[in-house]
């Protein structure tokens, strides 16, 4: 059964490998869709866990603030208990009501101050502000596991096309489903399919994995590598690539430097309908394969899906994603709900992995 | 002080050196990035800064795990300026704050047990042990900071109320939430207004140290600071320099140029090291096209541009006067933004160098003046340059291709080059494969050693002899025959 009963702790243990997992993040659908819920449904299943694990928790960018700071609305707050970890920004160590050792200023600074590292003495209501770029969240965690070793780091993440939070930089991804994300649950229903098709795509061959770290690691600002087979056997692959500060408006670029022969091509960055527009409108952009960093890279409507399709041109990744769990919240932009029945049916009609819906958290 | 244009700063490769001697610290940092210059009136400060290299460099070659250690803790030093005006201040201090002074007093404990380090670098960094304890109440021996229930009663009775409360929310029924939700933010809001009384009294305890705490800060800064340019120095194999007195021969003994070296190690060349003394009063460098005066000149200002910035040059030896100002011009098109041209830019900056040089000793240094102007009247400039410097009490250093004659207080030296029988040789070898391989025929073949040369020096006549064996047409050369 892939509906789970509400409220369950051990479900989310279960489900999520809790036990063992070392880190997870918490991604969306789109703003409110109800990440902070589910972190604190999340943190309450370990703190009953029969074996006790400290959590060490962080956000890309602002989250657990009373109030959304883009639509205004009211919002969940997150409450950790003693011994957690945090990594927070200083500007929003006062708006925790908790008492939080400070164990490390780390040196990586955000809009609302620098990123320090805290303990939770007592129990209480934080607001996360962690860092914005995933080379500084990927330095919390290992702060962090510098405390806490066998810490489960858990980054509640968002999903745009700035902040990465997925591939290679959590173990797992939990994704959530909000009915605030969608004007209908026939949409959300579209969406959330097509983030998880994202999310669950296979990573490239081992080869060519190995070709593009290469390639990453010798050329860092080069955002856009291209791979060829330079014989017939196939055997020999060459990479080419351009330096780019983005890939977002250097859709012509990238197109310009296509070649007939590429098999694949890596586009480090969020690759969108229209950094695509170019390379569709070339008819030799057939039978290969497209690669993002992660899933979370891809932000492409349905129409460019198909295209891809027709064209046979197979969507890949470097880091490929564990998505054991969609999480969905019935609750609206105006605070009103839909049916829970209704939104697990609409979910599990277009997923095959388990949906559970957990409800409000009381914290 | 240092009259040189940024361009020509960074022409000197000054900047490049100065970014290679590397501080750990921000305190060390700050004070590198001062540029204290040394004027006559520091000798004995500069002394002292010197001998206190001298011996860092015997301790970092004896005890290298010892200044390992060391550079990881002056590493995890921050920048506490703004919390220590806010001490200075009796602001009262927020926790991530008192978190940072912790930390560093632990850094200045950990410090000051480095007695033999401390003791070569000549610098006091003491424990502060009364202070470590106001932000260590029950000696916990943590890095961490919070505001620790043993600060105030009051604090530690409203946590475990409120502790007390959310110990009924989590086991007591849903219709008490609310009110217990409202009881727990009364009691939050208390916690916050003590925990401000907390953080006041802190700080007024705090401020009693803040001398203290300001003079182990700038010690760091010292021993961060003299530690990187013992490392650079020996990284250089350079010698201590001696400080002479007024009126002394500036002497530099196998100097070399460490960014002109490097460069030169990468494409597999050697750079060979040179050795010169400059007497007050004028010195006029002479030598064949790519014979290396530039690079002679700057060698030589660079090792006693550093001499006076408080670092040893990269030279075996040197020994110096101090200089009121040394300037530095190698080139003036980038000053031209004054609506002069290249040699109004060129003019003013020679009379302004001289009517210091009028007041003070200063360290004179021009990379061929007056290049661009015709050869009659530019000889004639330069001479009368040569004349004026020989007269004054500081040092004036040129490079040129102009006649200078002998005089008064005008020493000639030049750079070897190239013997004409050798620039046969090389013809002889046919014609190179490419510009790369005539300009490394040419290099092998010249000897960079600087020389003194009695009287008049005579002026290099080489210069078409090298455009021939870098390839220059035919018909250019039959011409310049005729001529």
């Amino acid at each position: 059964m892939k509906c789970a009963p509400r409220h369950s702790p051990d479900f989310l243990v279960d489900a999520l490998g809790l036990d063992s997992l070392r880190s997870l993040a918490i991604i969306g659908t789109g703003k409110n869709a109800g990440k902070t819920t589910v972190l604190n449904h999340l943190l309450s299943a370990v703190r009953q866990m029969k074996r006790k694990r400290v959590v060490a928790v962080t956000s890309i960018g602002l989250d657990g603030e009373d109030e959304d700071i883009v639509t205004g609305g009211a919002k969940p707050r997150i409450y950790l208990t003693e011994g957690a970890l945090l990594a927070t920004a200083c500007g929003s160590l006062d708006k925790c009501d908790a008492v939080i050792e400070i164990l490390v200023l780390t040196g990586i600074h955000t809009a609302t101050g620098e990123i320090a590292i805290g303990r939770m003495r007592t129990n209480g209501y934080v607001e996360l502000a962690g860092p914005s770029i995933a080379r500084d969240v990927a330095t919390c965690e290992r702060y962090c596991r510098e405390i806490e070793e066998d810490c489960l780091f858990i980054v509640d993440g968002a999903l745009s096309r700035k902040s990465p939070a997925g591939g290679g930089l959590t173990e797992s991804v939990i994704l959530v489903a909000g009915a605030a994300n969608a004007p209908s649950l026939e949409e959300l229903a579209i969406e959330t399919a097509r983030q998880v098709l994202f999310l669950t795509l296979p990573s490239v061959e081992e080869k060519e994995n190995k070709i593009f770290s290469e390639v990453m690691e010798k050329f860092p600002g080069h955002r856009a590598i291209f791979l060829s087979q330079c014989d017939t056997t196939g055997k020999t692959i060459r990479a080419r690539s351009l330096p780019l500060a983005s890939v977002i408006g250097e859709g012509k670029t990238i197109a310009d430097e296509f070649r007939k022969d590429d098999t694949a091509l890596l586009l480090r960055g969020a690759i969108t309908d229209n950094v695509l527009e170019y390379l569709l409108s070339d008819s030799a952009f057939v039978d290969m394969t497209l690669v993002a960093e992660d899933g979370t890279r891809f932000f492409l409507s349905d129409k460019a899906v198909r295209q891809l399709r027709q064209r046979s041109v197979e969507l890949a990744v470097l880091s490929d994603l564990s998505l054991p769990l969609i999480c969905v919240n019935p609750m609206r932009r105006d605070g009103t709900t839909v049916e829970r029945e209704d939104i697990l049916e609409a979910i599990i009609s277009v997923v095959d992995v388990p949906v559970c819906e957990l409800g409000p958290s009381f914290v | 002080m240092l009259i040189i244009s940024r361009h020509d700063e960074e022409r000197l490769g000054l900047p490049q050196v100065l970014d290679a001697c590397r501080c750990y610290s921000p305190q060390g940092r700050r004070l590198k990035a001062k540029r204290a210059f040394y004027a006559p009136s520091d000798r004995s400060a500069l002394a002292r800064e010197f001998d206190a290299i001298e011996l860092l460099i015997v301790f970092l070659n004896e005890h290298p795990t010892d200044v390992r250690r060391a550079a990881v803790t002056l590493g995890r030093f921050r920048d506490l300026v703004g919390t220590l005006s806010g001490l200075e201040k009796r602001r009262p201090l927020e926790v991530t704050e008192l978190f940072e002074i912790k930390q560093a007093l632990q850094l200045f404990r950990e410090l000051s047990a480095m007695e033999p380090l401390l003791h070569a670098a000549s610098v006091e960094v003491t424990a502060m042990p009364e202070a470590e304890a106001l932000l260590d109440p029950s000696d916990r021996k943590t890095s961490g900071f919070y505001l620790y229930d043993e600060y105030s009663p009051r604090l530690a009775e409203l946590r475990r109320r409120r502790f007390s409360v959310e110990r009924q929310m989590e086991s007591g029924d849903s219709s008490q939430r609310e009110s217990l939700l409202a009881e727990r933010a009364s009691l939050v809001a208390e916690e916050e207004r003590e925990e401000a009384v907390v953080r006041a009294r802190l700080t007024d305890a705090l401020a009693a140290y803040l001398d203290a705490l300001k003079t182990n800060f700038s010690a760091v800064g010292v021993l961060d600071f003299r530690l990187a340019r013992a490392a650079l120095a020996d990284e250089w194999g350079a010698g201590k320099p001696s400080l002479l007195g007024e009126g002394d021969s500036a002497t530099l003994e196998n100097m070399s140029h460490p960014v002109i070296k490097e460069d030169l190690r990468k494409r597999d060349a050697t750079f060979v090291r040179q050795s010169v003394s400059l007497p007050p009063g004028t010195t006029v460098l002479s030598g064949p096209n790519m014979g290396g005066k530039s690079v002679a000149l700057k060698s030589m200002t660079l090792a006693l541009v550093l001499i006076q910035l408080g670092y040893y040059p990269s030279a075996t030896a040197s020994a110096t006067p101090l200089y009121d100002f040394i300037s530095y011009s190698s080139d003036h098109l980038d000053t031209t933004k004054r609506g002069l041209s290249t040699f109004g830019n060129e003019i003013v900056r020679i009379r302004d160098d001289a009517s210091r040089a009028r007041k003070e000793r200063g360290l004179v240094v021009m990379d061929e003046p007056c290049r661009g102007t015709n050869p009659e009247e530019a000889t004639a400039l330069v001479g009368a340059l040569a004349r004026f410097y020989g007269k004054q009490q500081g040092s004036f250093v040129i490079s040129t291709h102009y006649r200078v004659p002998a005089g008064d207080g005008i020493a000639h030296v030049r750079i070897r080059g190239i013997q004409s029988e050798a620039l046969d040789v090389i013809a002889s070898e046919g014609i190179p494969e490419s510009d790369r391989d005539a300009i490394r025929r040419i290099e092998a073949l010249m000897d960079y050693r600087i020389e003194r040369v009695e009287g008049d020096a005579s002026v290099p006549t080489d210069a078409i002899r090298i455009a021939e064996l870098l390839g220059l047409d035919g018909d250019i050369l039959a011409f310049i025959d005729d001529m």
